[in-house]
């Protein structure tokens, strides 16, 4: 049908001359996209800083955080296991934010530098976004398995909400970004 | 075949033909190849097989636990609300309500969803979502086939039995109208869909 450069259409909008109805652009993507994004960058600090779990056994206690927990895995030899924990909790989340970023910063200068392969970029950012979401459920499921048991207790420190709200408000980002953007300056090179 | 409506690409906003689809066939974006819409026969049928089948596995998934710990021959297990109450009563309710929503609550709001959705199209009625979509993308999904109709392709006159007369080929581009030359700056030349399938 037709393409809306309008921003800010909040309304439904008719087409002025056949009356179909117009199709509305994500609503001010880039400003939103930014503020989920810049609140998940200053969480994914604490969320990596902070402690992930805290273990009190009869041995004593020990409290982990998300890398410390990678390190405890490759030192005890499972090193398949700290890999993929790496990836996941700490590589993945980063480079989701540094893409997000990218996207960002080409749409504002208006790039027309490889839209395709950006907008490929994009599919997979939005394809990841709710994988990561298994580490909480890894949390929640060793917190509860644990806790029945009298001889030791595991608890979720303050990281494992970081770390889900990052995971949330990076799909949230992702969501908001407008992919159609990527093509804007395509469209205009070809006037 | 082209039907005579535009539709831009919901991913990159380019303008293209919409075309009629033979049954299992997929439009993909001329410029991205993103997919624009496809055909399936029987989707009415296949949605709620779906559905009906997820609902199932659900119900098990929720009443029985998901892992086990066995420990000198003592055994705990957690089911997926036991661990949600577990991180709550630990006072992290943050965890758990986020773990409650995406494993829980989500995915019993997607059926729900896609029963109603299905429900609605099966008794003839478009669902709120659904308006605006034309006749070539609507009808094959309420199962009338594609090509049945009284069709008359080009320009103003698409014409469907079920009164959805898609949307016309209008050339105005908002933001690109000029006004007093009575088209768009630019040209307007909507491409043709990328056609996969049979």
């Amino acid at each position: 049908m037709l393409v809306s450069q309008v921003e800010r259409m909040r309304e439904h909008v008719a087409c002025p001359r056949c009356g179909a109805a117009l199709h509305v652009r994500k609503p001010d993507s880039i400003a939103r996209t930014w503020a989920f994004l810049l609140a998940a960058i200053v969480l994914y600090i604490p969320a990596n800083l902070l402690t992930m779990t805290s273990a009190h056994t009869l041995f004593g206690d020990q409290e982990d955080t998300i890398m410390s927990g990678v390190v405890y895995l490759w030192t005890a030899g499972s090193w398949p296991l700290a890999v993929i924990v790496f990836v996941a909790s700490i590589m993945v989340p980063m480079l989701k934010i540094m893409a997000l970023v990218f996207l960002l910063l080409s749409v504002k200068m208006r790039s027309a530098w490889q839209p395709m392969q950006r907008t490929r970029l994009y599919r997979l950012i939005e394809l990841v976004g709710r994988w990561s979401m298994l580490d909480i459920f890894v949390i929640a499921f060793l917190v509860a398995l644990v806790q029945l048991r009298a001889l030791a207790t595991i608890k979720a420190g303050p990281a494992a909400a970081c770390f889900g709200a990052v995971v949330v408000l990076t799909m949230c980002a992702t969501l908001s970004f407008d992919p159609r953007l990527i093509w804007d300056p395509v469209e205009d090179d070809h006037g | 075949m082209p039907t005579g409506a535009i539709l831009a690409c919901h991913e990159c906003d380019l303008l293209q033909h919409e075309v009629r689809l033979a049954p299992g066939g997929v439009a993909r974006c001329h410029r991205c190849g993103a997919q624009l819409y496809r055909s399936r026969p029987h989707e009415l049928d296949r949605v709620p097989a779906y559905t009906l089948g997820a609902f199932i596995l659900y119900v098990v998934s929720n009443a029985f636990p998901i892992v086990g710990l066995s420990i000198n021959g003592e055994v705990v297990q957690a089911t997926l609300l036991g661990a949600v109450r577990g991180i709550y009563a630990d006072g992290d309710w943050l965890v758990a309500l986020l773990v409650l929503v995406t494993a829980v609550i989500a995915p019993f709001v997607q059926m729900i969803a896609m029963t109603w959705l299905v429900l609605l199209l099966r008794m003839g009625r478009v669902p709120k979502v659904c308006e605006g979509l034309s006749c070539a993308r609507l009808c094959p999904a309420l199962g009338h086939g594609g090509g049945a109709h009284d069709w008359r392709d080009g320009g103003l006159g698409q014409t469907c039995p079920h009164g959805r007369g898609g949307a016309r080929d209008c050339a105005v581009v908002p933001g690109r109208f000029d006004a007093a030359a009575g088209r768009c700056r630019g040209g307007f030349r909507p491409a043709l869909p990328v056609v996969e399938g049979k």
